[in-house]
């Protein structure tokens, strides 16, 4: 059974999802019961994987059982088994804030077996060893996010969504091209059998190889949503339910963030000074760029959305680094913030459902209305400021940490800094919406939207409280993703 | 030949890229279409130019054309598909419910 | 005596723990209590101190109990542990003790309209914060506890926040001290890369260390900013008078024993770590010297009694401040007497003029005069605490002024120019007699405003202004006992919090003895001076008061805050707007142009020669015509785009082109499928088409087309040179080889293509197969859900 541990959080959604439109598709209780129950389901498969591969083994998975480089292969680690949990925890907080948020047209319109093609292919994403097939995998993340996008048909979705994916369409034809060159230049897609092979490339292969490594990272940025590649996120994910955009926002843009993780290190050994440089670079300006949109927008799910472009110039500049202890940084200040932003995107939905509004300015009072959203956002808004003792703060400090080791002090001072500007644009809206006169509505908010917010919200309460363990977990992730020889050596050498 | 394919692509490219900064949606959808094409004999190029050697076993042949940029692209090629026909169908949908066929975002003005 | 130690150790960490408990369980006690909930903080607080009482054997012997928790990161040495030394043993006493006194005040003073249940979680919240300020014994604690007193702080000042200035006092406060948190949160990281620890008896004992790393005045200055933001300090002292806004109690807790406190005392939790060097003096005795007088100056230029206050406050620190940047024993034991000295008399002022306020409605210092006569126990207490901060004899505040008069002098021998420090020593304290005499004199003699005789409805007491009942005037009168207590009898006190505490500050223990009377010495010829001088320009205030008008300086501190928000605020719209203009064609310029820079510098670094194929293959005639066709008929889909039935025609052409190319370069697979697709797709485009109108204007200007062309040409260029450098490469394809040579007799089929797609990459077409089912999904959705009808009209 163990074996085959590494494809069933890619069989299981599709199953799901099959299952829910096949069999399930005319009643909308039994899709949410079989979403939940199945959710939970990949949950337990996920906590065996990590438990598994907690103890640094590469789990490598022959689809078809052909050889590697020929045919497609799985490859599982500590990084895939973290990023595959997170995914799917997020997707439980979603799933249950959706049975309270989304319309039954929504409902009906297949927005469940939707969601589970989308996790079937972020999970795709983090399990392949192949780069062509991560850019299928992408596809079909990106599809399933533009009809989830567009699911309900409002005006404003459909205005979003063409930019939106005209801007994807090109980060994927890029992508495309990029995997055609990398195959064009080294004759193999296996990411392990390219790590031995970019570094020897020489020659016209050597440039190909450095122009492949700039198109990957342009596309990997795109998807992540770094500067300047990020415009189609803040106009876009504020667009559909809270319930979606929170699961956008929490997850999908990870992906990109996963994939330079994985594909940097592993695939690009002799690029890394290129990689380095530029993702900290492109990570600083993020970081500035997304706060300031943020720290001039009254709508809320608007100034969260570019609170990400903010909060991925963070990753970007600790992955950047390159590092053992910057490449942790990252890792732990990926948890941390796909929990919180989800958290906050939640709270967004929640708020705008009781008041009928979603502009800070229209909205006032709710403190005294609503103490218990106030105190979650009150948390969950600090931590996103790196205030502690949430897990904000130790995410916060692992990435200073791991700046001021490697002396890039200017990179440093302005992730610093952007933590205050941070903080100016969360405690905005608790100053304009929770705080002052009542303002807006006040409509009944069914419980399990709350539930669902409480859930991630003590997640980053649980963060803080095992920050160690947490770190050291990440610390050992990062060090298994920084050494490509363990990997070239499960995949090409062992099991043969 | 290479230099004359290199040159088509290029073309392709840049005639793609030039339609998707055009401000209507249905411009832009040609322009995704051109880039399309354009990737696709690019992957083609990666395996080299062959004629008369179609990858189809036959003990006599003296060598294939490069079989996996070939399955490459005709993933690639259903799968563009898929996406522009959504796209096609989007932007049907945004000019019936907007009466705009310009591709361009809502914005939410500061203050 | 092993078990007392563990005992005593773990009173330690329930000093915190109870205030904090208490705060998570009020909500549920209130309900329980209701309006008597906060005697529930009064016994939270006073456990605490009981607690700290407590420990005061092993502290006085010098043998302070640490208590740590393996948290957050002991690997790191980053551990949350908390001790007992005399520093934060007396600090913390002094917080739990005024902590105590604040709830009976405030269990008064609130008024029952408000949700005091939340008022008394905030204020424990804030206690236990602040205990763990001092009592850390490692700088991450610290510095957690530290932002923690931020946000609480924050949630009282802006407690009546229904009221516009009290939104805005709470956020200049958490943005200000914010701002310091970070700068002490990269000051700490500093440390623990230099140092390897975070401990500060570690740091303590490699004080030497410290000062040789070359990180050395980075961490200073990083640290000293949390320090200044936090204690109000100049040029960052603006926020502390909006925070008044908040309720009283809360500002009388928060700037005599708290919040602004905690500045200094981490200047005397890191003064063995940094004293000595210049950097040190010069940084923060000159801070301290300007805040001293700017507070000073500012106080007397208040109407408003609680704005004096703040602004008496900000001096005072800025005086401490000054004292701890000298670094000498003497200054070390001045200051650390004066916190304490300082936290009683102005805990006692404010709480004072929250009565005047309670009782008459108002707190302007020209409508209150005389109100002796009505208030007459407040009166007296308000003159112990008023001359206590003057630096009247018998009073604490006498005490430690004389012995900053002394460490001032004591530098003259240096040269004539240190006379300078004794002379704005006697200027900030003459300005500070002055503003003393204005709040105890002012308010309470003199001809009584008849409109405060009588009940005007705007007070929240009950007809005429009266003294209060005890439990406002409690705990007023303890703090003025303390006051006369300690400037009469200093001996007890200064044994059990001010030896120890300056023991911790100074580094080792330190011998003196503080008296009242210590001959006919400078300091005392000063304090004549400073009374005498401060009665005649008491007495000639109004001309004072003209003076300053005179002199008002428009462009405070507190314009360049606003300014400066605002200016962020749009400024960044201004930013965003112009970047996220919803205008694809603008975010496909920023996103692609850098792309072709970057790609165009990496072919061009290495010479072109190095990407040029060394041989091509022969070019047919009939493929030449074929590419031709196809550069041609591409070219055409450009041409005519804005004709867009022809557009699409011409496309369906230039795919067409392509399947015969694909036919043409061994790939009849590929043919079929694209002529296929080809013509599903352009049967969809027709359709939509159909919908769409048939011919359009240009909607870009001739400029823009022309830009468009050049980023074109650019990027396709690039491609085109990459192509061709793959063509230079040409290197072999083990990969296709083997699927050559296995597509037979492992795969089982004689289309190569096939195989792959079925077999060796399957996994491929799974995907692939998903997208299509995910877009039809998609599609669908976007057919089917409209808007209503009634929705559109």
């Amino acid at each position: 059974m163990s074996a085959h541990l590494p494809i069933l959080p890619i069989l299981w959604p599709l199953a799901t999802a099959l299952v829910l439109l096949l069999v399930l598709r005319r009643s909308v209780a039994a899709q949410r019961a079989f979403s939940l129950v199945s959710l939970l389901g990949l949950v337990a498969i996920e906590v065996a994987l990590l438990l598994w591969l907690s103890g640094g083994e590469i789990a490598v998975y022959r689809l078809g059982n052909w050889e590697a480089p020929f045919g497609i292969l799985l490859m599982a680690d500590r990084l895939s088994a973290i990023m595959l949990l997170l995914a799917s925890i997020t997707a439980v907080a979603t799933l249950l804030f959706a049975f309270g948020d989304l319309d039954e047209r929504r409902e009906r319109m297949h927005f469940y077996p939707l969601f589970q093609f989308l996790l079937l292919g972020l999970n795709g994403a983090f399990l392949t060893g192949d780069i062509f097939n991560l850019f299928v995998w992408y596809e079909v993340t990106l599809i399933a996010t533009y009809a989830l996008l567009t699911l309900g048909s409002e005006a404003r979705q459909l205005r979003a969504g063409l930019p939106f994916l005209a801007l994807n369409l090109t980060g994927s034809t890029l992508f495309l091209a990029a995997a055609g060159l990398i195959y064009g230049a080294t004759g193999t897609l296996n990411m392990a059998h390219l790590s031995v092979l970019t570094a020897a490339a020489d020659g016209a292969s050597a440039v190909v190889v450095q122009v492949a490594t700039v198109l990957l990272l342009v596309v990997f940025c795109f998807k992540a949503a770094l500067f300047p590649l990020y415009f189609w996120l803040p106009d876009g994910y504020p667009a559909p339910p809270a319930a979606i955009s929170a699961f956008f926002g929490g997850v999908a843009t990870k992906v990109g963030v996963y994939s330079m993780m994985r594909v940097f290190p592993l695939v690009f050994p002799e690029q890394r000074a290129l990689v380095g440089e530029g993702l900290m670079a492109l990570g600083a300006v993020s970081m500035l760029v997304g706060v300031w949109g943020a720290v001039c927008q009254t709508e809320i799910r608007r100034l969260l959305s570019f609170h990400i472009v903010s909060q991925i110039g963070y990753l970007a500049f600790a992955l950047g680094l390159l590092t053992e202890a910057g490449v942790a940084a990252a890792i732990f200040y990926m948890i941390h913030y796909t929990l919180v932003k989800c958290g906050l995107f939640l709270v967004a939905g929640v708020m705008e459902r009781m008041t009928g509004q979603n502009s800070v300015k229209k909205i006032g009072g709710l403190m005294e209305s609503a103490p218990a959203l106030a105190a979650l956002f009150f948390v969950a808004g600090l931590s996103l400021a790196g205030l502690p003792p949430w897990s904000g703060f130790f995410a916060k400090i692992v990435v200073v940490v791991a700046g001021f080791q490697q002396e890039r002090y200017l990179y440093t001072g302005i992730a610093v800094l952007t933590g205050l500007f941070t903080l100016f644009s969360m405690m905005k809206i608790w100053h304009l919406s929770f705080w002052g006169e009542p303002a807006g509505e006040r409509r009944p908010v069914p419980r399990v939207m709350y539930g669902a917010v409480a859930l991630l919200v003590a997640c980053s309460v649980i963060f803080a409280a095992v920050f160690q363990p947490v770190h050291a977990f990440a610390r050992q992730t990062a060090a298994q993703l920084l050494a490509p020889d363990n990997y070239v050596r499960a995949v090409l050498w062992e099991g043969r | 030949m290479e230099l004359l394919m290199a040159i088509a692509i290029g073309t392709l490219f840049g005639a793609g890229l030039y339609l998707c900064l055009r401000r209507r949606t249905l411009q832009v959808v040609l322009g995704f279409a051109l880039l399309g094409h354009a990737v696709n004999l690019l992957i083609l190029n990666m395996g080299g130019i062959r004629h008369g050697q179609p990858p189809l076993v036959n003990p006599a042949a003296a060598g294939y054309a490069d079989p996996l940029v070939q399955a490459l692209i005709l993933t690639a090629i259903v799968i563009g598909f898929g996406v522009t026909a959504f796209l096609l169908v989007l932007a049907y949908r945004a000019y019936q419910e907007t009466g705009s066929d310009e591709v361009n975002s809502p914005r939410d003005k500061h203050p | 005596m092993v078990g007392g130690q563990i005992l005593s150790v773990m009173n330690l960490m329930w000093v915190i723990a109870v205030p904090l408990l208490a705060a998570l369980a009020t909500p549920l006690v209130g309900r329980v209590l209701g309006r008597a909930i906060g005697w529930w903080a009064v016994a939270a607080s006073l456990v605490a101190a009981g607690l700290l009482v407590s420990l005061s054997g092993s502290v006085h012997s010098g043998n302070p109990p640490v208590w740590s928790v393996e948290w957050p990161a002991p690997d790191w040495g980053m551990r949350l542990a908390l001790y007992a030394d005399g520093w934060g043993w007396g600090f913390g006493l002094v917080v739990a003790g005024i902590g105590t006194l604040i709830c009976i005040y405030a269990q008064h003073y609130l008024s029952d309209a408000e949700p005091r249940a939340r008022f008394f979680m905030y204020l424990l919240l804030f206690e236990s914060a602040m205990l763990g300020v001092v009592l850390s014994a490692n700088l991450v604690g610290l510095v957690i506890f530290w932002e923690l007193t931020s946000a609480t702080s924050f949630l009282l000042i802006g407690f009546w926040h229904t009221q516009e200035r009290a939104r805005y006092g709470a956020y200049k406060a958490l943005l200000i001290t914010g701002l310091g948190g970070l700068a002490l949160v990269a000051g700490v990281v500093l440390i623990y890369l230099a140092m390897g620890t975070t401990d500060i008896r570690e740091l303590t004992a490699r004080a030497g260390e410290v000062q040789a790393h070359p990180w050395f005045v980075p961490i200073l200055v990083l640290v000293l900013l949390g320090v200044f933001t936090k204690s109000a300090q100049f040029p960052f002292h603006f926020w502390l008078p909006d925070a008044m806004t908040a309720p009283t109690p809360v500002s009388a807790f928060l700037h005599s024993a708290t919040m602004v406190k905690a500045g200094v005392f981490l200047l005397g939790r890191i003064h063995p770590i940094f004293r000595g060097r210049e950097e040190w003096f010069w940084i923060v005795s000159s801070v301290g010297m300007a805040t001293m007088l700017l507070g000073a100056y500012g106080a007397l230029r208040k109407t408003d009694l609680k704005a004096l206050l703040a602004y008496s406050t900000i001096s005072q620190l800025g005086l401490i401040t000054l004292l701890y940047g000298f670094g000498t024993q003497l200054a070390a034991l001045a200051a650390t007497f004066h916190i304490f000295n300082h936290a009683a008399f102005k805990a006692g002022l404010f709480l004072t003029v929250g009565i005047v306020d309670h009782e008459t409605g108002t707190r302007d210092k020209r409508v209150l005069k005389g109100l002796a006569k009505l208030m007459p126990i407040t009166a007296v207490l308000c003159g112990v605490c008023a001359l206590a901060s003057a630096g009247v004899p018998l009073l604490n505040g006498f005490l430690s002024k004389e012995l900053f008069y002394e460490e001032m002098v004591a530098h003259t021998g240096r040269g004539w120019w240190w006379w300078w420090w004794p002379a704005m020593a006697v200027g900030g304290s003459v300005l500070t007699f002055v503003y003393s005499l204005e709040l105890f004199h002012g308010v309470f003699f003199g001809k009584l405003d008849p409109h405060l005789e009588t009940d005007h409805g705007q007070s929240r007491g009950h007809g005429q202004p009266h003294d209060p009942g005890w439990g406002m005037l409690a705990p007023v009168a303890i703090l003025a006992a303390i006051c006369l207590k300690v400037g009469i009898w200093p001996g007890g006190i200064e044994r059990y919090i001010l030896d120890p505490a300056v023991a911790a500050v100074w580094g080792q223990p330190v011998d003196f003895t503080i008296k009242l009377w210590h001959g006919f010495t400078a300091p005392l010829i000063l304090s004549i001076l400073t009374a005498i001088t401060g009665l005649v320009i008491y007495w000639q205030r109004h001309r004072l008061a003209d003076v300053q008008t005179r002199l008002a300086w428009p462009f405070g501190a507190n314009t360049i805050y606003d300014a400066a928000l605002k200016g962020l605020v749009n400024g960044t719209g201004k930013l965003t707007d112009a970047l996220q203009n919803g205008r694809l064609r603008s975010y496909l310029w920023l996103a692609l142009a850098p792309v072709v820079v970057v790609l165009t510098l990496i072919l061009g670094r290495e010479g072109w020669s190095r990407i040029w194929p060394a041989q091509f293959s022969p070019l047919a005639p009939a493929e030449a015509v074929l590419l031709g066709l196809l550069i041609v008929a591409t070219l055409a889909v450009v041409a005519v785009n804005q004709q867009r039935l022809t557009a699409v025609i011409v496309l369906g052409a230039v795919g067409a082109l392509v399947s015969v190319f694909y036919l043409v370069l061994s790939a009849p697979d590929l043919a079929l499928t694209q002529l296929l697709i080809e013509a599903i797709t352009i049967i969809l485009f027709l359709l939509v088409l159909w919908q769409l109108p048939k011919s359009v204007p240009a909607l870009s200007t001739r400029g823009e087309r022309f830009r468009d062309a050049l980023l074109a040409v650019g990027f396709g260029v690039v491609m085109c040179l990459v192509v061709l450098a793959v063509a230079a490469a040409n290197v072999p394809k083990p990969v296709a080889d083997f699927y050559e040579a296995a597509s037979l007799p492992r795969g089982g089929g004689r289309n190569i293509v096939n195989v792959i797609l079925i077999d060796f990459r399957g996994f491929d077409t799974l995907g692939e197969i998903t997208v299509l089912g995910i877009a039809a999904l998609g599609a669908l959705a976007l057919m089917k859900l409209r808007r209503r009808k009634e929705d559109r009209r």
